[in-house]
């Protein structure tokens, strides 16, 4: 996953990330159009708004999935690491605005985002972390 | 991955918890190592090969051979 | 009365708390020295901004002590369980935000404040650990 895809588990994890993503578009498009043009209320609001959130759930599994199936333990530490690096920096984000949201009446943060800023700082890892190991 | 280390402890009469500290570990590292649910990293397993004077092969079976 | 040996290592030991006095005098004089120059330079709304994201920087410690746990300590079992632990926690974080998320922005249910994420996270990061040591015994 760092260099190119060579185990099995690598090319499944990859498939299915893709595949999510699609999907999380296809969906949230769906919701917002039912929403915002169809007006939808009530009960069935509920169920429509979460219907996004599906795929990335699945991502989030399969990610799990992928760290306990990856035979290669080198390339499970990296990735095991910018994932570390990518939650260290998603919750200083989340601290750090949420004391500017309170007491310096910054603009709101929409949990939405939560998950996005996790996978940038993930990346913005990966370089960082393989350089370590030159 | 299977081991002797109960076995070896036994032999020379140490509790997990004397094992544990002389391998500065904490006693649930060397439980989960003696059960065979955690696989130590080199170094740790060459401590413990040290330890009972004895190759890391004798202590631990390979399950492949 | 008895002195003790002027080892290497005491005098190191001795250097280094020197150093670190320093330094925390260093970081008492800057900041006394510093806001008076800077403050009135940055309106009400920048200082807000300043003190708030201070307060911030301060809620980083957790973050900062974890971090530094994960890189020093010895015993390797434990930190398997704290990384293990993590990664859950990290899931399940992720699925209720992004599912309360998408309520509050559809569904217009209450706003979740970002400050909350951290103690959410730590939280089902403690849960998660006691499951994990079950699954060790």
């Amino acid at each position: 996953m760092f260099c190119s895809i060579k185990s099995a588990a690598q090319r499944r994890f990859v498939r299915s990330s893709l595949l999510s993503a699609g999907l999380v578009v296809v969906l949230a498009v769906a919701a917002a159009a039912a929403f915002r043009l169809g007006h939808l209320k009530g009960l069935l609001a509920y169920p429509v708004a979460v219907l996004p959130a599906l795929p990335i759930v699945w991502v989030l599994i399969e990610t799990g999935r992928y760290i306990a199936a990856e035979k290669d333990e080198f390339q499970r530490n990296l990735l095991v690491q910018c994932l570390l690096v990518g939650i260290g920096g998603t919750l200083a984000t989340t601290t750090i605005w949420g004391y500017m949201q309170d007491f310096a009446h910054a603009p709101r943060l929409d949990l939405i985002w939560i998950y996005p800023i996790f996978w940038l700082f993930v990346g913005l890892s990966v370089p960082v972390v393989i350089l370590r190991y030159r | 991955m299977k081991n002797r280390l109960k076995v070896l402890r036994a032999e020379r009469d140490w509790s997990q918890a004397d094992l544990a500290q002389r391998l500065e570990v904490s006693r649930q590292s060397v439980n989960a190592i003696e059960t065979g649910k955690f696989d130590p990293s080199l170094p740790l397993a060459f401590k413990l090969a040290r330890l009972f004077g004895l190759r890391i092969e004798e202590i631990f079976e390979d399950e492949r051979s | 009365m008895e002195h003790e040996a002027n080892s290497p290592a005491k005098r190191r030991f001795t250097d280094r708390f020197h150093i670190r006095v320093l330094l925390r005098l260093l970081a008492l004089a800057l900041p006394i020295w510093a806001i008076p120059q800077i403050l009135p330079k940055l309106g009400t709304a920048g200082t807000a901004y300043l003190i708030a994201s201070l307060l911030g920087f301060a809620g980083l410690g957790f973050i900062v002590t974890h971090g530094v746990y994960l890189v020093t300590a010895k015993d390797e079992f434990q930190r398997t369980v704290h990384i293990e632990s993590i990664l859950w926690s990290i899931g399940v974080t992720f699925t209720v935000t992004t599912f309360w998320g998408l309520l509050e922005t559809f569904a217009h249910i209450p706003h979740l404040g970002a400050l909350w994420i951290c103690p959410m996270f730590v939280v089902f990061m403690g849960l998660a650990k006691r499951l994990v040591r079950l699954r060790y015994k």
